[in-house]
């Protein structure tokens, strides 16, 4: 009788003993787990390349769809995202905007959502020089490629592969601009 | 009750394994092993998201001259169109390992960018950092790029000299079949724009080869010199067969960015319609 007494005890303890290494294992990794997003006292705040909705340009034109929720933010829809395809759009800023007489030089990027409706809206602006360092561009210059990118024709519809549902989606695009002229659309 | 003394220091034991360990008065060795462990856990997560930029800038933090640290902190910015933010970070990674990041920068100056000159200058200076080998970033020999990039200003001289360089040295080193198609593509498209037919003609016939007869680029500009020759039928055949292979996916694309001389398919119905009409 004392003997299946102790027997119980001596599990009755490992099996303590295990419980509470596997809470504690747990609890350390879901603790360093919900520590590494913590952001308080970080450098980083944001993801990189996040847009703040609230201060970005066209910010109230049109809403996201569903929950708000933004995909391809690890390196914009690139290639993708160009209506019919890249060619067409550069043909499209070749007939509308290189003939504008300009003299600046320089990178303009912008930065960009666009809905499930193919609407592009809550711009970023960084105009740079040619050593992509931070500097004003003529603000005509930038109006009209602003007006010209924000131009929801010029965006698809993106849909999730395995279904017809659209999501809303980050792009940038950024031009290289040699005397006034884009030379380069990246990406 | 006396196992209880047991079951106390084995709480210990747990509690110490889990502890944390303070970072201050290591050397440095200890410094970048400590920085590799944290920058190893912080690349488990996405590249960009705040964990792994906090984590990264933590390693940076224990060991503040850990190359490979500082260069990724500068990734995502360069991805996701953040250039201002992305060249003063990449350049604190080429002060700390120069060998490996100006050849690598004149890469990202070349596709992310488009800026010929930048990129062929990172190029330059690795043959004065490592005269005593050809460095390779991102898997291709800083002549193959060069190719490229003075492809992309024009000089096509020069682009055939750096191509001709680097398809002789591969296939010394590995033989003809080892060469990148692509460098045969592109040596053959400066050969074209040069004017220089056959030995543009050989390097896309090189390019077919080694592809199993699939690229719509090199048959596209077989087609364009097929026309300049008024070899209409052979243009038309070769133009034809590019569209199919432009259809079944086989042209010239890379990740990220569009590539140099992509083609589209207005491209090839454009020459198509050009070569019908004649």
């Amino acid at each position: 009788m004392m003997k299946a007494k102790k027997v119980f005890k001596i599990i009755g303890i490992i099996l303590l003993v295990v419980i509470i290494i596997i809470t504690c294992i747990v609890g350390y990794f879901y603790y360093t787990y919900t520590q590494a997003f913590n952001t308080e006292n970080k450098p980083y705040k944001n993801y990189i390349g996040y847009i703040n909705q609230e201060k970005a340009l066209l910010n109230d034109v049109y809403t996201l769809c569903e929950n708000g929720y933004i995909l391809r933010t690890y390196n914009g829809a690139g290639l993708d995202a160009y209506t019919v395809n890249k060619k067409h759009y550069r043909d499209q800023l070749n007939t509308t905007f290189n003939h504008n007489e300009f003299t600046d030089s320089g990178y303009l990027n912008f930065r960009f959502l666009v809905n499930c409706k193919g609407q592009a809206g809550w711009f970023e602006i960084i105009e740079m020089n040619l050593d992509l360092e931070e500097q004003p561009l003529d603000p005509k210059l930038v109006d009209a490629l602003l007006s010209f990118t924000s131009k929801s024709e010029h965006w698809n519809v993106l849909n999730y592969s395995d279904s017809d549902k659209a999501y809303n989606y980050y792009m940038y695009v950024s031009y290289r601009i040699e005397y006034g002229k884009v030379t380069e659309i990246i990406p | 009750m006396e196992k209880l003394p047991k079951l106390y220091l084995s709480l210990c034991c747990a509690l110490v394994l889990f502890s944390c360990q303070k970072d201050t008065n290591l050397n440095s060795n200890e410094k970048r092993e400590l920085a590799k462990k944290t920058y190893k856990a912080a690349i488990k997560f996405r590249q960009g998201s705040t964990p792994f930029q906090n984590g990264i800038a933590d390693a940076v933090a224990i060991d503040p001259l850990y190359a490979q640290g500082v260069y990724e902190l500068s990734v995502a910015d360069l991805k996701r169109g953040l250039p201002h933010k992305w060249l003063p970070q990449y350049n604190k990674a080429v002060v700390l390992d120069s060998v490996t990041r100006i050849p690598w920068r004149g890469y990202l100056y070349l596709w992310f960018y488009r800026d010929y000159k930048k990129a062929i200058a990172d190029f330059d200076a690795s043959d004065t950092l490592t005269p005593e080998f050809i460095d390779a970033p991102q898997g291709h020999s800083v002549d193959y790029w060069r190719g490229i990039a003075y492809l992309g200003l024009k000089n096509y001289e020069k682009s055939n000299w750096y191509f001709e360089k680097h398809i002789a040295k591969e296939i010394k080193d590995f033989g003809e079949d080892y060469v990148d198609v692509t460098a045969f593509l592109y040596n053959g498209i400066s050969y074209f724009e040069a004017g220089n037919y056959e030995k543009a003609l050989l390097n896309f016939n090189k390019q077919l080869k080694y592809s199993r007869n699939l690229s719509a680029d090199a048959k596209y500009y077989k087609a364009k010199i097929f026309k300049a020759e008024n070899k209409n039928d052979n243009a038309l055949e070769a133009i034809n067969e590019a569209i199919q292979n432009f259809n079944q996916g086989y042209n010239n694309t890379r990740g990220y960015v569009e590539t140099l001389r992509q083609l589209y398919p207005q491209d090839l119905t454009e020459l198509k319609t050009e070569i019908e009409s004649l």
